[in-house]
């Protein structure tokens, strides 16, 4: 009895005992856990912060290495107007037009070296889509998850895997001497980061493209809910047909034929309808949109033209016009809401390679030294002075260096050549002089052409020009002083649709004419002025001396605009929605159709390939190279220097960089470059601006992604 | 029998004691950690927010600036590119706004947006000159919202200032050495400069929210001078010399800082 009590008591010592230290060991256990999971937390954000670190300093690694490649690329020659290209597709391979440059192990290691003067990435021979040791990879799908590399297939399902030939980029190894290009492992290492540079300007701009249809559908109906007249004129990309948007095939290149599926009005139309939903006010509600037919004024398509006709909106910000409801316009404020728009719109995931949503151009001439010599490109709106020479007399002698002289019995009106400063007939124009300069219209024609064509030549132009502007049908003259003081005054005839009966007058031109007697729309309508009375300008031909106007004038004024395109894309749709549309002849009212603008694209991108543009003076050459798809006539081989002289650009890098930076370390027995712990990632897409002429950061725009 | 029962009560005394001083030990280290788990969501939130924030010049921004200089507690609103709560088939932006309620709780509204002319019923961002306080006046004041949520209902003060390119901290989010006198998309602005004062639940019960709101009070703006860290060192001698109130609760205060970069500099 005794000894089982005994043995009883010693077995409840035991279990109070044993209690109490599972309660301890529990409280301990649990207090651990609570500081291992906090601990957890605190490292993983602590990693956020580095990876975070490690992209923002990525950015500013490539964007650093751009600035000196502008800096070393001098001078500016159509070898490195461009970003050199490196770990893009081989040549003869299908090319992936909207990428630049991708993080190349090449380039270090030399079996690929980056042509100067761009700078190395410094990239290790590790790629991206290679798992760490921790399973961590970048698989194409994802590099491409913006959507600016063809898609490896057509099929409607959502998927941004990229057609074969893109190369994910290589890893940037970075240790504390910054990034170093690494065999074996280090220990040393921090993180790395890898990126692809793609030419965000080669886009069309979503914020300023497109016009909308009335009606919309069907496709095979589907009309501009603008008057075909103003799309035809082009002057801003708002015009431009995006029904030019093959969506498929994927891949277009210069042989490929003219596609069968086109990105649809309808989807145009809604996304018309978001945008500019204060301005135009469409009926009906977000994906159904309508507007009135473009015979209706006014209505949603005067409104529409009533916008982006505007000569000094750099379309950089949202119309302050608001709608009934605290409703205004609406921007696409990143790619990533692009995509959001275009998975609620349901169109096409091919037409995203076409489209971007930044875009910047400093509005300045790249021609020779105007880049300092003039303050900026001349106004076409200055010509509109010229349909009331009495009023706008004192800015017309300023711009154009004329003085207006009524009808006066038998001698119909004219002009006489002071100059802007003049007080009396000059014999000539003369030079221009110093920087900066803001010339009337005589003295920036003296320097745009070279001093063999007389002045006798530039004063037929400027009357040529007169005649298209105002809008009677005589023909105007310009009375300039003889050198000879004896001697009578000389006079420049234009061309207009009445020739003049003047003693002297030159005959009426070959062919007959055409006589806009209208504002100017574009640059490339100052090639319907005439030289001598005699023959028009010469937009379409390689090296033309005419070749310089599409650069020193301009219909759009804003210092820094939005929408306008590289003339140096690869992207042959984006030329082909440009060209869609364009008056092919003003006086017939003709217009270039969807296959033939296709067919002209080809051309100049293949010519634009060979050779990049530097300034808007090489489209002459690409006019050129368009042949006769647009037609054979002169006016119908210009419509290339219409619609292209204004909506093209190549003094701005517009360049959209990706990068994805992994903090993280190599363990100490890390046996490859592959053994790397990925800690923590960030992933920028980083929208720059760079004027390639002066190395200026001129806009940026930094978009964090979360996936 | 005896002997047997008193070194059970010794025993129990012992344990009792070792609890004791395992509590205490670990008591305070635990009040941090509840601090900490509800300060760092918080900034890391705010830092995913500030991240996706729209910065466009066409935009309106509801921040601290000379015409709402924002005394005591601060309150931010402005358009980012983040899920908010709403129907579906909403944009992927998001309005978003900070603020401490009158309960000494800070407050997140994320209110998800519709595309443009989808619905009469849910608002679409809007650009100016329609502003934040026109559309939802509820992010700029302390009327309620729906949409509001208690993010962290220990952090009791929200001060915030601005590092602009330049390199200085102001109160101001634009440069006015080189001539700007608007926000302009926060184009000056290098990062957002916040910290939060905290305290853990059990403390907070020893003060009432007039306490909190009185503590909340005394702890100074920022000023156009500080340099980074004075701030919180001018708190923290706030609370070194609170005397009124709980100094058990006053102790278990604390102070988070945290910068947060907005746009590259190049």
């Amino acid at each position: 009895m005794t000894c089982n009590s005994a043995h009883a008591k010693s077995g409840i010592a035991l279990l109070i005992t044993l209690a109490f230290v599972v309660l301890l060991a529990a409280l301990v256990v649990a207090f651990l856990s609570r500081t291992t999971n906090h601990r957890l937390v605190a490292n993983t954000a602590t990693n956020e912060t580095k990876a975070d670190q490690l992209a923002r300093g990525a950015l500013e690694i490539v964007v650093g290495n751009l600035k000196q490649e502008i800096s070393a690329g001098s001078p500016i020659s159509s070898a490195n107007i461009l970003p050199q290209r490196s770990g893009t597709p081989a040549p003869g391979s299908l090319l992936i037009p909207n990428l630049v440059r991708i993080s190349f192990q090449g380039e270090a290691t030399g079996t690929a070296p980056i042509p100067p003067p761009a700078v190395s990435s410094r990239a290790s021979r590790l790629n991206s889509t290679a798992p760490s040791l921790n399973g961590r990879s970048i698989s194409g799908a994802r590099w491409n998850s913006h959507y600016l590399v063809p898609r490896a297939t057509t099929s409607t399902t959502l998927d941004s895997t990229p057609i074969a030939t893109f190369n994910a980029p290589d890893w940037v190894l970075v240790t504390a001497d910054g990034p170093q290009v690494l065999t074996p492992p280090a220990t040393g290492a921090v993180g790395r980061y890898a990126f692809a540079i793609y030419d965000e300007g080669g886009l069309l701009d979503m914020n300023v493209a497109g016009f909308p249809y009335s009606p919309k559908s069907p496709a095979s109906a589907a009309a501009p809910g603008v008057p075909t007249t103003d799309v035809g004129r082009k002057g801003i990309v708002a015009l431009a047909d995006l029904t030019g948007l093959p969506t498929s095939p994927t891949v277009i290149t210069a042989t490929t034929s003219t596609p069968g599926s086109w990105h649809s009005a309808d989807s145009i139309s809604d996304c018309v309808g978001w945008k500019n939903y204060a301005t135009v006010q469409p009926t009906g509600a977000f994906n159904n949109f309508s507007f009135d037919p473009a015979t209706v004024s006014p209505g949603t398509g005067s409104r529409f033209l009533g916008v982006f006709l505007s000569t000094t909106n750099g379309f950089l910000t949202a119309s302050t016009t608001t709608a009934p409801g605290g409703r205004t316009d609406q921007v696409v404020v990143s790619r990533g809401e692009l995509l959001e728009l275009r998975s609620s719109l349901n169109f096409s995931q091919n037409v995203l390679q076409y489209l971007g949503t930044f875009s910047r151009e400093s509005n300045h001439s790249t021609w020779s030294d105007s880049e300092t010599r003039l303050s900026g490109r001349f106004p076409l709106s200055r010509f509109d002075l010229l349909t009331n020479p009495t009023a706008n007399a004192t800015a017309i002698k300023r711009y154009f260096g004329l003085v207006y002289v009524a009808v006066s019995g038998s001698t119909p009106e004219h002009w006489q050549y002071f100059g802007a400063e003049g007080t009396g007939l000059q014999p000539s124009i003369r030079s221009l002089v110093g920087n900066g300069q803001d010339p009337d219209l005589s003295v920036l024609l003296r320097y745009a052409y070279p001093a063999s064509s007389p002045d006798s030549e530039i004063f037929s132009i400027m009357a040529s020009l007169i005649d298209q502007r105002d809008t009677n049908g005589d023909t105007t003259w310009i009375e300039y002083a003889n050198r000879d003081p004896a001697a009578a005054p000389l006079r420049a005839y234009g061309v207009d649709r009445t020739p003049s009966s003047e003693p002297g007058a030159p005959p009426p031109p070959a062919g007959g004419t055409t006589v806009l007697n209208r504002a100017f729309r574009n640059v490339g309508e100052l090639g319907y002025g005439y030289r001598n009375g005699a023959t028009t300008l010469d937009f379409r031909t390689a090296g033309s001396v005419d070749a310089h106007l599409l650069d020193l004038f301009t219909f759009n004024t804003a210092p820094l605009r939005a929408g306008v395109v590289s003339l140096n894309t690869g992207n042959i749709a984006v030329i082909t929605a440009i060209l869609m549309g364009a008056t092919t002849n003003e006086s017939e009212a003709t217009y270039a159709s969807r296959t033939n603008a296709y067919q002209a694209a080809q051309n100049i991108v293949t010519e634009v390939n060979r050779q990049n543009a530097i300034g808007r003076a090489d489209i002459t050459r690409l006019v050129s190279a368009a042949g006769t798809a647009l037609g054979s006539s002169a006016e119908a081989k210009q419509t290339v220097a219409r619609a292209l002289a204004e909506l093209s650009q190549t003094r701005t890098w517009n360049l959209m960089i990706d990068v994805i930076a992994q903090s993280g370390r190599y363990p100490a027995n890390a046996e490859s470059l592959a053994n790397f712990v990925v800690e923590g990632e960030k992933r920028y897409w980083l929208h720059v601006a760079i004027d390639r002429f002066t190395g200026e950061v001129i806009d940026q725009q930094l978009e964090a992604v979360f996936e | 029998m005896l002997v047997s029962v008193a070194v059970l009560a010794i025993l129990v005394v012992l344990v009792a004691k070792l609890f004791s001083s395992a509590a205490n030990m670990t008591g305070s280290t635990i009040k941090r950690i509840n601090i900490e788990s509800q300060s760092r969501p918080v900034l890391d939130r705010l830092a995913v927010d500030l991240a996706q924030m729209i910065k466009r010049a066409d935009v309106d921004y509801f921040t601290k600036s000379p015409s709402l200089p924002l005394t005591g507690n601060d309150r931010i609103a402005f358009f980012s590119q983040v899920p908010g709560y709403g129907a579906s088939s909403l944009s992927p932006v998001s309005l978003v706004a900070y603020r401490i309620n009158s309960r000494n709780r800070l407050e997140r509204m994320g209110k998800a947006l519709a595309w443009n002319g989808d619905t009469t019923t849910v608002l679409p961002l809007v650009f100016l000159p329609t502003t934040i306080s026109s559309n939802w006046p509820a992010a700029t004041d302390s009327t309620a919202d729906t949409d509001y949520e208690v993010i962290a209902p220990n952090i009791f003060r929200f001060e915030y200032c601005y590092v602009l390119r330049n390199g200085s901290i102001a109160t101001t989010p634009w440069d006015t050495s080189v001539g700007h006198t608007t926000i302009s998309g926060m184009q000056d602005v290098a990062a957002i400069y916040a910290a939060v004062a905290t305290i853990d639940t059990k403390s907070k019960i020893l003060l009432s929210d007039t306490q909190l709101s009185t503590l909340a009070g005394r702890l100074p703006d920022f000023t156009a001078n500080s340099r980074p860290g004075d701030m919180l060192s001018q708190w923290q001698t706030v609370l070194n010399g609170t005397t009124d109130m709980p100094r058990a609760a006053i102790s278990e205060i604390r102070l988070s800082e945290r910068c947060f970069p907005i746009a590259p500099s190049f």
